[in-house]
């Protein structure tokens, strides 16, 4: 256990945000868990990684605010380097802003807060008379402190997050957006989020992720639980860019019920070592999950992605593509792993892998996995290579440098994973290819 | 622009491809290549562009200036394009970004101009607006692979154009209308066209200044 996790840091963190007294035990157990759970064989590298080094939870003078203005200034300056996307229209949706370990700003346009649309900090909703007992209901039902000895890490410490809420039937006609910032050197960034989607009801949530970088390592053990409920639909997004001292260990997981239908797109830049493979679970018939994502490993970099889809009933369908791309000895894995019930009936997991290796000194794997019975029918396609000489060469018949050339073929190498995204997140991931690709 | 070829020779992987091969041509000239299948006509094309990894010898003399030492970017700087007979296809591109990447390396592209030229080009080549959005060679017909060449043309205004069949796949309407389109082209920029068909449509409304044939490797006045 490292020297700064005490039950007495526990406990500060849970009286700091005045949450009820099941929060605190919960907290407690799970730090519990962690001290009793070995380290798990996650397949990277953590030896750079000290705990005692790292910085739990930042206290914060920052309220929460919904006046764009009230921010404190040098917040605010760094989200408006980053592009972020904020318009203070009255008729655009939510966006939230995390800044280290807290949620600083929010906002939700009047229409949707009429259709009873709910986005706040997950802080907030715990002590909202409204929404604290579904909180409770959900709160890390899906990613579960026995199952992973840093999900018992994350519910021990976490803090910020956002709640989200779509009403039955209800379809929102623009993208929810969260983005979380790192700027304190040596800090653990550990927010939690739950997102529900009602019946029939329709989401588009996106979220990004950046830090600058230090010289000393920060964690982020990030968790999101999705709720996708009968015949709902949700598309999520996730763009992160972390920078190369971050470790990320965060977890997602998602519940779609009987027709659901699930889009998920991920790009992943950043980070000296990352692990994300979120849990997908097909729980009702005909809910279907369609995923799209794209990974960078430079430099020293080692990147873990993939995903985990669990088939519990009939006629559902998983779609998955993964595209990576390698430069500079950095080295890239994707795992999938399929698992299906006994006796199911038409079903069909799809998974394609595609590589792209800028150079011999970087590498790629795909590694299948795969426990599933009759009634399911699996493929798993993996191709790797490197950019075509071809293609820069003809781009350079047209006066485009060699430079440029790779730079556009590596955008639209990935293409099929951008244009997912809305177009701001899209031209982000893009700009960020552009500026990654043989730097 | 004035291009000089003198005894410039093409190998690849130590195999000869083509000999002795010269001829010139001036601004507003035409010059048509002909030749059986597999004679060499793309090889010599494609090797005075710098596409591919061709060994060359002898003189291209373009401008009083040998360029037999430049590489393919520098010399599509120069103005020499090239029409390939198979287009490449590159996936997630699009011509649009493609054209603007090409046009940026001469200087910042207004955006507005350039979506402009690129609307009403599509329409004089009664092409779809949305064609712009197509990625490179991909999901297109033959045809519309050609046309997504003279597009390019349009709107890179290359002085010296190397034309691989760029009417096969066309028909008969097509062939005339890129006829007209492309001489055209070469009356307003004095652009100068090296012509390797076996389609005399192409040709209708051009004027042709002179005529090879390439055989045994090397190429033959007409």
């Amino acid at each position: 256990m490292p020297n700064n996790l005490t039950e007495e840091l526990v406990s500060r963190i849970s009286d700091s945000k005045n949450e009820p007294e099941w929060m605190l035990q919960h907290r407690l157990k799970c730090l519990k868990i962690f001290d009793e759970t070995p380290e798990p064989e996650i397949g990277v590298d953590l030896s750079g990684l000290n705990l005692n080094d790292i910085d739990l939870y930042l206290d914060s003078e920052k309220k929460v605010t919904k006046n764009w203005n009230e921010i404190p200034k040098e917040i605010r300056e760094d989200f408006e380097a980053l592009d972020i996307p904020i318009d203070e229209q009255a008729w655009l949706s939510g966006v939230g802003l995390q800044y280290d370990s807290e949620l600083v700003y929010e906002n939700l346009g009047m229409i949707f807060k009429n259709l009873g649309i709910v986005f706040m900090s997950l802080n907030e909703a715990l002590r909202n008379e409204e929404y604290a007992d579904i909180v409770r209901e959900y709160f890390m039902k899906l990613v579960k402190p026995e199952n992973y000895k840093y999900a018992a890490l994350h519910g021990a410490v976490w803090s910020g997050g956002v709640f989200v809420y779509i009403p039955k039937g209800v379809s929102v006609s623009l993208p929810i957006q969260a983005y979380y910032r790192f700027n304190a050197p040596g800090a653990g960034q550990f927010e939690h989020s739950i997102i529900i989607v009602d019946e029939g009801a329709s989401l588009e949530f996106i979220e990004g992720c950046s830090a600058p970088k230090y010289n000393v390592a920060n964690l982020h053990i990030g968790c999101v639980e999705f709720f996708v409920k009968k015949n709902a639909h949700l598309k999520y997004g996730s763009v992160v860019n972390w920078s190369k001292n971050m470790y990320n260990l965060t977890t997602k997981c998602l519940l779609a019920e009987e027709g659901a239908k699930v889009e998920w797109i991920s790009g992943v830049f950043g980070c000296k070592t990352s692990v994300l493979c979120p849990k997908i679970i097909l729980g009702g018939k005909n809910a279907s999950l369609n995923y799209n994502g794209v990974t960078m490993a430079d430099f020293s970099q080692d990147q873990n992605s993939g995903v985990r889809v669990e088939f519990l009933a009939d006629n559902c369908t998983a779609h998955i593509n993964s595209k990576s791309i390698s430069q500079n000895g950095g080295k890239n894995v994707f795992r999938s792993f399929i698992k299906s019930s006994k006796d199911l009936l038409n079903c069909a997991s799809y998974t394609n892998c595609e590589s792209l290796l800028l150079d011999s000194e970087s590498s790629s794997d795909a590694i299948p996995n795969y426990e599933v019975y009759d009634g399911i029918e699996v493929s798993h396609e993996a191709k790797v290579g490197r950019v075509s000489a071809q293609k820069i060469n003809y781009l350079a018949t047209r006066g485009i440098s060699e430079e440029m050339a790779e730079k556009l073929v590596v955008c639209g190498f990935i293409d099929s994973v951008s244009s997912e995204l809305p177009f701001e997140y899209a031209q982000e991931m893009n700009k960020l290819i552009r500026q990654k690709v043989r730097k | 622009m004035q291009l000089e070829v003198k005894d410039f020779s093409v190998r690849l992987g130590g195999k000869e491809f083509l000999h002795d091969i010269c001829f010139s041509i001036n601004s507003n000239e035409t010059v048509v290549i002909n030749g059986t299948n597999g004679s060499g006509k793309s090889t010599l094309a494609k090797a005075i562009c710098a596409f591919g990894d061709y060994e060359c010898n002898g003189s291209l003399i373009l401008n009083g200036r040998n360029i037999l030492k430049l590489n393919t970017e520098e010399r599509a700087k120069l103005g020499i394009f090239l029409s390939l007979q198979e287009p490449i296809e590159i996936a997630g591109l699009s011509y649009a970004e493609m054209l603007k990447a090409a046009l940026d390396t001469k200087g910042k592209t207004n955006v507005r101009d350039f979506q402009l030229a690129l609307a009403q080009n599509l329409e004089l080549l009664k092409l779809n607006p949305f064609m712009a959005q197509k990625h490179v060679g991909s999901d297109l017909s033959g045809g519309e692979k050609k046309k997504m060449e003279v597009l390019q043309i349009l709107m890179l205004k290359p002085k010296l154009i190397f034309l691989d069949e760029i009417d096969s796949g066309l028909d008969t309407k097509s062939a005339s209308l890129i006829s007209k389109i492309l001489r055209d082209y070469q009356i307003k920029n004095h652009a100068s066209f090296i012509v390797i068909t076996h389609n005399k449509k192409i040709l209708e409304n051009f004027v042709i200044n002179k005529s090879y044939q390439l055989k045994n490797k090397t190429l033959v006045a007409l």
